[in-house]
């Protein structure tokens, strides 16, 4: 498997946590429609098993296909329809879905933060206010015994 | 280095994945047992059983509103197939009140993923006017935008997500 390592390592950019979806790699002739909801309901063994085995479809979970051990694959074999490309991309997608994940909560309490510092700011300010003019009120209490009865 | 935007809806991918870039026009404030949904925030299946209290901002009770809740990443954000699996639906909210003033035209489903850690989008939107919302026949691959789309609702004027993962054990982790 060494080979195919010096392959990934070689490559850059695919890193980029904004490529969500791993059949963006595939080459264009096999890749689906632009249609992002045709793309999400294919399941990706779509592509992948055709390309293999030549057979019907497997059910479901692609993790539960067979390896190509019977394909007459050109040594090196092609890297993009392994197991272990296929393993890779999805621990990549799920690495960067956890990085979103921190980030966006991380953005929303900074948020949440600026905005309550802001009421805090005002409350106190209104508290100071009520203070402030509730004082004089009680020197304003004056005439008791002046009444006319 | 891809840029920051500090919206987290954008940051966590709800504008992409569910919805379009929208500007925020209303109070939307989601809450499951007196604790207020911020987004990306961590709810376990057991908090959220029972439908929150949903309060909804604006002036004017003739204006009518509808909410929208839906799973994303169901069944499991690495092979989302049911994006998206639709929890909740109440239409006809007025401004001002909540959902307990509306139409639930689909009935509050507790979320209990079983794969993964997934998100939970609130969305609501401004109606032209009072209107009967069909229901769609089946929960999943429920399309929020198309929705939209069908009753004219317009862009969102307000959302809100949190995340939640089965209760016990890890989430994440699929052998």
């Amino acid at each position: 498997m060494k080979p195919m390592d010096d392959i990934w390592n070689g490559i850059g950019g695919l890193s980029s946590p904004t490529t969500t979806n791993f059949q963006d790699f595939f080459a264009p002739a096999t890749r689906p429609p632009a249609d992002s909801t045709a793309l999400l309901l294919r399941p990706p063994s779509t592509t992948i098993s055709t390309l293999l085995t030549n057979s019907p479809l497997h059910e479901d979970d692609p993790n539960k296909r067979p390896p190509p051990r019977h394909f007459p694959a050109p040594d090196p074999p092609q890297p993009e329809y392994t197991e272990k490309f296929r393993r890779l991309m999805k621990n990549r997608e799920s690495a960067a879905r956890s990085r979103a994940r921190k980030q966006a909560r991380a953005d929303e309490l900074e948020i949440e933060v600026r905005r309550l510092l802001k009421e805090n700011a005002k409350l106190k300010r209104l508290q100071k206010q009520a203070c402030v003019s509730q004082v004089p009120k009680e020197s304003k209490l004056s005439r008791t015994k002046s009444a006319p009865f | 280095m891809m840029p920051r935007d500090r919206d987290p809806l954008v940051v966590g991918r709800v504008i992409g994945d569910v919805l379009d870039s929208f500007t925020k026009s209303m109070d939307l404030t989601v809450s499951y047992n007196n604790m207020e949904v911020t987004n990306g925030c961590e709810l376990k299946p057991s908090q959220v059983v029972n439908k929150p209290r949903v309060d909804i901002g604006g002036e004017d009770l003739r204006a009518f509103h509808t909410l929208v809740m839906v799973d994303p990443d169901a069944p499991s954000p690495s092979d989302p197939n049911l994006r998206e699996y639709l929890h909740w639906l109440v239409t006809d909210i007025p401004a001002t009140t909540g959902t307990r003033f509306g139409q639930e035209a689909v009935c509050y489903e507790s979320p209990r993923p079983s794969m993964g850690i997934h998100r939970i989008v609130f969305v609501l939107f401004r109606q032209l006017g009072r209107q009967t919302v069909y229901a769609p026949g089946w929960r999943q691959n429920f399309n929020t935008k198309d929705f939209a789309e069908l009753y004219n609702l317009g862009p969102p004027v307000a959302a809100v997500y949190f995340n939640c993962q089965r209760e016990s054990g890890i989430g994440g982790r699929r052998r």
